[in-house]
């Protein structure tokens, strides 16, 4: 049996933020594993939106969704260390903190120690998500407070390459696809923080209660994920985290490591899950009984995110 | 209530904490009592070891009911429940240390492990310092 060991800690010294966002920005300059094979494979950073955008049907909604991102959270990690010289802790963004103003956490501040601002404020209505499986299902979101670029912060010049595949647009249920994701989509990092979305999906109370409320592992992540057919009309603690960051690609759910904020939205969604599993180790140390258990069928995506899923994922 | 059942759940924590150094001690006096008994005994011991460690551990999750409301919605619950996690981190971080150690092996144990094989060593012949640093990099 492997045991992973991880430790966390609420508070990352300023000095070893500098050294992450650093080591992030190093990462964007290693070379992609796939050069050559895509046009939107840039850096080694790229490489993790592209695995991710593969793998999006399977590891949603689905028994390995756990699991399959604490693997993959952990061998970015894994990269900054070996590829670009950390030394410091995974950092993960408490949720809780930060619900009345995204835009004042230290995550989101757009000092030299956040991973950059708020996007540019713009006028905008808020998204209408559908729910998986059920177009007919909506879920509006109130508008967030920027919808631009990120002019603020570390990463205010970073640029996105991968996607869009499934980029909500405001005001409707239309989704922005490019005819080629994997193909040079050169474009600037845009965010639309939400304290809206933050105050009713990702408070102390939604993240406790999650815990405390399901005993197995198969509601745990059925409720953290807003499964459809668990629950309806919310987004859980993961997707509400995601779109209290949104943007692009932060809220396209294809790749959305291409901001990186995914990655301490997805610690802390580990942090939960480590916390829940140690509160009874003995009977949760398994995942759902199969990778699949939970799975929808393809078609139930094609219809929300076009011919691209059906035809290549 | 809240806080009793709250109480007993960091109690039932702080056993399982505990019985792994209550078993390796009684691992420590099995093996010292039987100085000439055979590797089969020191396996033997390791199981009731794992027994004994196993029983500590069938604690309930806590509950809703375990917090009251506010607790949960400013976040207090949270960072109780970290600690928690953090407690029985520590118990699997410990046992995880025993079991790479030789499970339960103290300091006078490995050395009557260590007497064991000089003595196997001595009837076979046998190269005892080479024995010996295979037997101290296996514990």
């Amino acid at each position: 049996m492997v045991i992973l060991t991880i430790y966390y800690r609420r508070t990352l010294p300023k000095s070893e933020r500098k050294q992450y966002i650093a080591a992030v920005k190093c990462l964007q300059t290693k070379p992609s594993l796939f050069a050559g094979q895509f046009g939107a494979a840039k850096s080694m950073y790229d490489d993790f939106v592209i695995i991710h955008l593969f793998q999006t049907l399977n590891i949603h909604l689905s028994g390995t969704f756990l699991t399959w991102h604490r693997y993959f959270t952990w061998v970015f990690e894994d990269k900054l260390r070996t590829q670009c010289g950390y030394t410091g802790k995974m950092p993960y963004w408490e949720w809780g903190l930060d619900v009345n103003s995204p835009r004042n956490s230290p995550v989101f501040d757009g000092s030299d120690t956040s991973l950059g601002g708020d996007g540019e404020a713009i006028t905008h209505q808020g998204l209408i998500l559908t729910e998986p499986g059920d177009p007919s299902a909506l879920l509006p979101l109130p508008p967030g407070t920027g919808g631009g670029c990120v002019k603020t912060g570390p990463f205010k010049n970073m640029t996105v390459n991968v996607g869009p595949i499934a980029l909500s647009q405001y005001g409707s249920t239309n989704y922005t696809s490019s005819p080629d994701p994997l193909g040079d989509n050169a474009r600037c990092l845009k965010r639309d923080l939400n304290p809206g979305v933050a105050k009713r999906y990702t408070t102390f109370g939604n993240t406790t209660r999650l815990i405390l409320q399901n005993q197995n592992v198969e509601l745990f992540q059925a409720i953290m994920q807003a499964d459809p057919r668990y629950v309806h009309g919310e987004l859980g603690v993961h997707g509400g985290g995601h779109f209290v960051i949104g943007g692009d690609p932060g809220g396209d759910p294809f790749i959305s490591p291409g901001d990186p904020a995914f990655y301490l939205h997805h610690a802390q969604v580990d942090r939960v899950y480590w916390i829940w599993q140690m509160l009874d180790f003995q009977n949760r140390q398994v995942r759902s009984p199969s990778p699949f258990l939970l799975r929808f069928p393809l078609d139930a995506f094609a219809f929300i995110f076009g011919p691209f899923a059906s035809h290549e994922c | 209530m809240a806080v009793l059942s709250r109480c007993v759940w960091l109690l039932l924590g702080l056993s399982s904490v505990i019985s792994p150094v209550l078993a390796q001690n009684s691992t420590e006096t099995t093996t010292s009592q039987a100085s000439t008994q055979t590797s089969t005994t020191a396996a033997e011991s390791d199981s009731q070891t794992t027994t004994a460690q196993s029983n500590t551990e069938s604690t309930a999750a806590p509950s809703e009911e375990d917090f009251a409301p506010q607790e949960i919605e400013s976040g207090d619950a949270l960072g109780q429940l970290q600690q928690m996690a953090e407690a029985q981190a520590n118990v699997i971080a410990k046992r995880s240390l025993l079991r790479r150690a030789g499970s339960g092996c103290s300091a006078s144990n490995i050395r009557v492990r260590q007497e064991w094989y000089v003595s196997f060593s001595s009837h076979s012949n046998g190269d005892t310092d080479h024995i010996l640093q295979a037997n101290l990099a296996q514990v």
